[in-house]
């Protein structure tokens, strides 16, 4: 059901609901990408965000929702809650944690931030090892999944069944192999 | 002249390389210039794996197969390496058709080839090289927020480095696989074969950080050098990585 000019489905808005904590390890989460970051069967890490990278939870949204007011252009990535690597130390055994959370906003109730706790802190702005970082978009880049490739790149359309997409890399494989 | 390059390290859509074992097929998918409808040219095969790795004289008969996927050719004189480590044949076209698919087949499983056509005093920049270099300039064009999340443009000290990167990599015969903007501010230069991923991170803030990653978990990250030096040394580094 559509509830607004801009294409927003009424599922979207918040509507006075409270945070919701609990991620399940399955659940997905969504984000959108424009430029060419999936290569050979790869979502490429420059395409991530660090720290604080906003997301779609899959419990209170579908993935195309990430494409809306005016992205219907753009890719759509999927990764499992799981799939955040849960902490990496930097040289000093400063510890930094990575956990999804819930951070709902007016017109969008599932957006969620993927956050980085230092030490168990969260801070906006927190101060970073830059190799820390650079670890933890490659390593959460190989859990992703492209659902939907950019348009303007590839026709997109949506890899409705998964096996499409792993169908697509065994094609490159036998390409090669050939 | 134009230059044909095969690459060992990826897939590309005109331009690559299929491995098989033991040997491997380099394939040029891609529409010779007009010279080839001529009776007769030429064509120079150059070894780039290791250098010089045929040594003159060495050279064995069963080592390149030439063969054209929709035109009749033939090799009419013996192959001969000269000191750069040039493999020079004459063939002949007999068709007189234009020449679609050029098949490279080297009895050396880890050589890649890159093939001269009409070779004469000067050797064009490969193909990757103007496509990567065209990529770098369209970045520059980018505009704040490009991402929609607040991704500054590639500033022109991303966009140095990276073009330094993509010269070391031209002279060093070595491809990537992309060349990416970075959603934290700056450029990527990604290279993927098989399983492993790696790249050479170029910052607006000067920095340029690189990765390897064998995609089982082991994942290494460092600070490659702010040098002309140090890109070159990262870059060495990642082409041993996928040997």
């Amino acid at each position: 059901m559509l509830s607004s000019n801009d294409g927003r489905p009424e599922r979207m808005y918040r509507n006075n609901r409270h945070i919701d904590p609990s991620f399940d390890e399955n659940e997905n989460l969504y984000n959108r990408f424009k430029q060419n970051y999936f290569k050979d069967g790869k979502f490429l890490p420059e395409g991530i965000r660090f720290p604080d990278w906003s997301v779609n939870r899959e419990k209170y949204s579908e993935p195309e929702d990430v494409l809306i007011p005016n992205y219907s252009d753009w890719g759509i990535i999927e990764f499992k809650v799981g799939a955040i690597p849960q902490s990496l130390e930097s040289l000093g055994d400063v510890k930094f944690d990575f956990k999804v959370e819930h951070d709902p906003c007016d017109d969008n109730y599932s957006h969620s931030e993927v956050r980085t706790y230092k030490n168990g802190v969260h801070e906006k702005r927190i101060d970073l090892p830059k190799l820390v970082k650079k670890e933890f978009r490659q390593r959460l880049s190989e859990k992703i999944i492209v659902i939907k490739q950019p348009t303007t790149l590839e026709q997109g359309h949506f890899i409705d069944n998964k096996n499409d997409l792993l169908g697509e890399k065994a094609a490159q494989e036998r390409s090669i192999d050939k | 002249m134009q230059a044909y390059k095969t690459h060992s390290r990826e897939d590309r859509s005109d331009n690559y390389v299929r491995k098989t074992s033991p040997s491997f097929r380099a394939s040029v998918n891609q529409s010779l210039d007009s010279s080839t409808y001529y009776s007769t040219h030429h064509l120079l095969v150059q070894s780039v794996y290791d250098g010089n790795k045929f040594e003159m004289g060495k050279v064995e008969t069963d080592q390149f197969n030439l063969s054209l996927s929709d035109a009749a050719i033939s090799v009419t004189n013996n192959m001969v390496l000269d000191s750069k480590g040039i493999l020079a044949f004459e063939s002949e076209n007999k068709s007189k058709q234009r020449l679609n698919s050029l098949v490279i087949i080297s009895s050396k499983p880890k050589n890649s080839i890159t093939i001269y056509q009409n070779s004469r005093n000067e050797l064009k920049c490969a193909d990757w090289v103007a496509e990567f270099s065209e990529k770098l300039n369209e970045m520059s064009c980018l505009k704040a927020n490009w991402d929609s999340y607040g991704a500054e443009p590639p500033n022109e000290v991303a966009l140095d480095w990276a073009r330094k990167t993509l010269e070391i990599l031209s002279q060093k015969e070595f491809s990537p696989t992309q060349i990416t903007p970075s959603v934290e501010n700056g450029i990527g230069i990604s290279f993927i074969h098989n399983n492993k991923y790696a790249d050479i991170e170029c910052f607006n803030e000067g920095e340029i950080l690189a990765v390897i990653s064998d995609g089982q978990g082991d994942v290494k990250v460092w600070e490659v050098e702010i040098s002309m030096l140090g890109l070159s040394s990262a870059i060495d580094k990642i082409y041993a990585f996928f040997q």
